[in-house]
C-alpha cells in the first residue's frame, strides 16, 4: 500500500503552520510524525488528519554546541501534543540566555522555520517551532 | 545453543592517533589473536563495528581491508552499523553466530577515528543517528538529547535542577577517576566537581566535563566455543546471556528517563542468563554523558527510578562500592570511538573477570555486564558474562 | 631517519611529500608491501622494515576515465577531456594504481600495457602533502 502521508507532504502543510498526522481507524491514536503504520497497534487503516498545533512543554534544552550548519543559541525541546504525541521542536520567542525549568509546562503553538539544508540533506529541511502562550 | 566464550582480547591506546582505521583496528586484533593463543589463519569470520568511516577517511568496505590487513582476505566479513552501540552489535552477532555452530572461531570487535572530523562536522555527523526528517532541521545535538534527558529527570522526580548537576558532576569525578588507573583510557587525570561547572556549557544543563569526549581507537576481541575456548586458554570468560533491541525516534518515546529499548534488551540478556540484577558483581555501561550513566544505573535494574542519582552520591557505584560502574573510567574517561566503544567495555569485563586489572580490579567479580547505547535511545545493547 | 618511522599509512603519506616511495618489507620472510602493511600477511609477522622503491615500472592495466570524481571534475577532466588511471607493476616487483600521465586519454586504442612508467609526486591541494603518480617516458 502507498505510503499515506511523506516527509514530503507533512513538510509542506508544516510550511503553512499545518501540522498533518495520522489517526488509526482502529486504535483512534495518532502517530506524529507520520510512519507507515499506526504506532500503537501498527494498522495500514489511517486518515489524515490535521491536529490542532497546541501542546506543552516537557522538556527542552539550550544549545551551545551546534552542528555544522546551525548558529548557537538556540532552544530544542520537546511537546505533548493536545492528542496525545510527542513532537521535537524549536522553542521560539524566548531568549535563551533566559530559559529556565519554568518553560517545562508551558502552552506551546506550533509554528514551522526553514533551514536551507546541507550537502548531507535532501534540500532544505523544515523545523517545528513551539512558541510559549502566556 | 551452544556455550560460547571469549578467549581473547585487544585494544590500542584510546585517544588522539594519526592511524587508520584500519590499522588501529588490526593492532587490536593482532593482540587479541596472539592473547587466545592463535594465528590470523584461525579466524573463521569477522564482524565489525564502525560508524563513519565514509565521514572519517573517505573510506567503506572498511572490514574487508581489516581482514586483508591481518592476513585473512579471504573470509566472510561484515561490518555492523549501530550508531554508538555498533561495537557491542557486532560482538553480540558474533557470539550467536559462533553459538549456532556456523563458525568455531569468530574475531569481533570496533573502531572509530572520530577526531578524525573536527567538533562541528562531527556534531553534524552525530547527528544523523536522530530523525533526518523531522528532528535534524531543529539543530537538536546528542548532548541536546541528553540534556533534555537531564531536564526531564529533575522535572519528573521533583529533583532541583542545581542538586542533580552535583550528583551529575560527581559521576564525572568517578569515571575519571577510574580512568587513571586505565593505561588505554583517553584521559587519566583526576577531576573535581569544581572542574566540571568551570567548563563550558554545551547543551544546558551539560556541561563540557558532563559530556564524553570523541575519540580514536580500536578493540577486538576472540570469540570461540566453550569446546574451542577450554583448549585455548585455562581463563574463558562465558556468555551468559545478551539482548538487543531497538526504539522509535526520541519523541515518540515520550519519556525518556525510561529508555524503553534498555528496559526490553536488558530484560532479554537476564533472562537468558538466568540472572537478575542483584546477581551482576560489575557493569560497564553507556555514560556518554554524566546523566546517562545516572538513568542506566535504573534503567539496568540497580536502582529503582528516580535513585541512581542518590546511589552516585553515596558512592555505591565506586570500585568497592555496592555496584561497581564503569571501573574502566567509562566512555567519559577511557573515551568513545563510538564503533569501539561496546568492544571496549566487553575487554574491561574480560580482563575484571580474569582479575587483570590491577589498581582498578573489582575484587572477586565473577559476574560482569555491558550496556551500549546508541543513536537517540533507538539501538541498546547488553551482554551478561561470567567466569 | 627513514627506518624509525611506524609502518602506517601517514608515515607512507609523509615520505610521499619528501618525494619518496616506500614499501614495507617483512624482516622474517622478505615480503614486499606497497601500500605498506604493518602486518606480513604471508607468515604474519610483525617486524618490518622500510625500503625505497626507485619509482620505474611498466603499465599493468588501465582505463581512461570519462565520467571521473569530484576532484578530477574541479581539475577540468569530463567526457572529451578524459585521463588515465592505472596499474603500475614496479620494477621491484609490487603493483600499485595511480594516475598516469603522458598517454593520450582521447585514443585509449594507442594504450599498450607494458609501456615503460616512472613515478612523479604531485601535491594536492594546500598544505595536504604529495601523493604517486606515474608518466608515460
Amino acid at each position: 500500500m502507498e505510503y499515506k502521508l511523506t516527509a514530503k507532504m507533512f513538510a509542506e502543510a508544516l510550511k503553512e503552520n499545518r501540522l498533518l498526522g495520522l489517526k488509526c481507524n482502529r486504535c483512534g491514536a495518532y502517530t506524529v510524525p507520520p510512519k507507515k503504520v499506526c504506532l500503537e497497534c501498527a494498522s495500514e487503516d489511517l486518515e489524515v488528519v490535521e491536529l490542532s498545533g497546541w501542546g506543552q512543554i516537557q522538556t527542552f534544552t539550550v544549545i551551545q554546541v551546534p552542528p555544522e550548519g546551525f548558529e548557537a543559541p538556540y532552544i530544542v525541546g520537546m511537546a505533548e501534543l493536545d492528542e496525545g504525541p510527542w513532537l521535537m521542536g524549536n522553542i521560539v520567542g524566548v531568549d535563551p540566555d533566559e530559559a529556565t525549568m519554568d518553560l517545562i509546562g508551558k502552552r506551546v503553538k506550533l509554528g514551522h522555520k526553514i533551514h536551507p539544508g546541507d550537502k548531507f540533506s535532501a534540500g532544505e529541511m523544515v523545523a517545528v517551532t513551539f512558541s510559549p502562550q502566556t | 545453543m551452544r556455550e560460547v566464550a571469549v578467549v581473547g582480547v585487544g585494544m590500542t591506546q584510546f585517544g588522539p592517533s594519526e592511524k587508520t582505521n584500519v590499522e588501529l583496528f588490526s593492532e587490536a586484533a593482532m593482540d587479541a589473536i596472539a592473547e587466545s593463543n592463535l594465528e590470523p589463519k584461525d579466524v573463521q569470520a569477522l564482524f565489525l563495528g564502525n560508524v563513519f568511516c565514509g565521514f572519517e577517511e573517505g573510506q567503506v568496505t572498511l572490514s574487508a581491508f581489516a581482514a586483508a590487513d591481518i592476513g585473512v582476505p579471504y573470509i566472510p566479513t561484515t561490518r555492523f552499523e549501530g550508531a554508538c552501540a555498533s561495537g557491542s552489535v557486532a560482538i553480540r552477532d558474533a557470539y550467536m553466530w559462533v553459538a549456532s555452530g556456523a563458525y568455531d572461531i569468530v574475531l569481533a570487535g570496533g573502531t572509530e577515528k572520530a577526531l578524525a572530523m573536527g567538533t562541528a562536522y562531527a556534531t553534524r555527523t552525530f547527528a544523523m543517528g536522530s530523525d533526518s526528517r523531522y528532528e535534524a532541521p531543529t539543530g537538536i545535538t546528542f548532548p541536546g538529547i541528553f540534556a533534555m534527558m537531564a531536564h526531564l529527570y529533575a522535572k519528573k522526580y521533583g529533583i532541583p535542577l542545581e542538586q542533580l548537576k552535583e550528583q551529575m558532576a560527581m559521576v564525572a569525578v568517578k569515571n575519571h577517576h577510574n580512568g587513571t588507573f586505565h593505561p588505554k583510557a583517553h584521559f587519566r587525570k583526576e577531576i573535581t566537581i569544581q572542574d566540571v561547572y568551570k567548563s563550558i556549557m554545551v547543551a544546558d544543563p551539560l556541561q563540557l566535563y558532563d559530556c564524553c569526549p570523541f575519540s580514536d581507537g580500536a578493540a577486538a576481541i576472540i570469540i570461540a566455543s566453550a569446546e574451542k575456548a577450554k583448549k585455548l586458554t585455562d581463563k574463558p570468560v562465558y556468555f551468559a546471556g545478551a539482548g538487543q533491541c531497538s526504539a522509535p525516534p526520541l519523541p515518540n518515546q515520550k519519556d525518556i528517563t525510561l529508555v524503553k529499548a534498555r528496559q526490553a534488551s536488558a530484560k532479554q540478556a537476564y533472562d537468558m542468563a538466568g540472572l537478575s540484577p542483584n546477581d551482576i558483581d560489575i557493569c560497564e555501561l553507556h555514560d556518554c554523558f554524566t546523566i546517562a550513566e545516572i538513568v542506566a544505573t535504573e534503567n539496568l535494574g540497580f536502582f529503582d527510578h528516580g535513585e541512581g542519582c542518590k546511589g552516585v552520591e553515596r558512592g555505591e557505584t565506586q570500585i568497592g562500592g555496592r555496584i561497581p560502574i564503569n571501573p574502566s573510567g567509562g566512555l567519559k574517561a577511557r573515551g568513545h570511538p563510538i564503533g569501539a566503544t561496546g568492544a571496549a567495555q566487553v575487554y574491561e569485563i574480560a580482563k575484571q573477570l580474569r582479575g587483570e586489572c590491577g589498581e582498578r580490579q573489582v575484587e572477586g567479580a565473577k559476574t560482569g555486564m555491558t550496556d551500549t547505547l546508541g543513536a537517540d535511545l533507538c539501538m541498546v545493547c547488553n551482554m551478561i558474562f561470567r567466569i | 631517519m627513514a627506518e624509525e618511522r611506524e609502518v602506517n599509512s601517514a608515515s607512507f603519506y609523509q615520505f610521499l611529500t619528501e618525494k619518496k616511495l616506500m614499501a614495507s618489507r617483512c624482516k622474517k620472510c622478505q615480503a614486499l608491501y606497497l601500500p605498506p602493511h604493518p602486518i606480513c600477511t604471508k607468515c604474519h609477522g610483525s617486524d618490518m622494515e622500510w625500503v625505497e622503491m626507485k619509482g620505474n615500472g611498466k603499465l599493468a592495466a588501465f582505463t581512461a576515465i570519462a565520467v571521473g570524481t569530484t576532484c578530477t571534475i574541479e581539475e577540468g577532466h569530463d567526457r572529451n577531456n578524459p585521463y588515465v588511471a592505472g596499474i603500475v607493476e614496479l620494477d621491484e616487483g609490487p603493483k600499485i594504481s595511480g594516475r598516469i600521465s603522458g598517454l593520450d586519454a582521447r585514443k585509449p586504442e594507442t594504450i599498450k600495457v607494458g609501456t615503460p612508467l616512472t613515478a612523479e609526486f604531485p601535491e594536492q591541494e594546500e598544505g595536504k602533502g604529495c601523493y604517486v603518480a606515474f608518466k608515460a617516458q
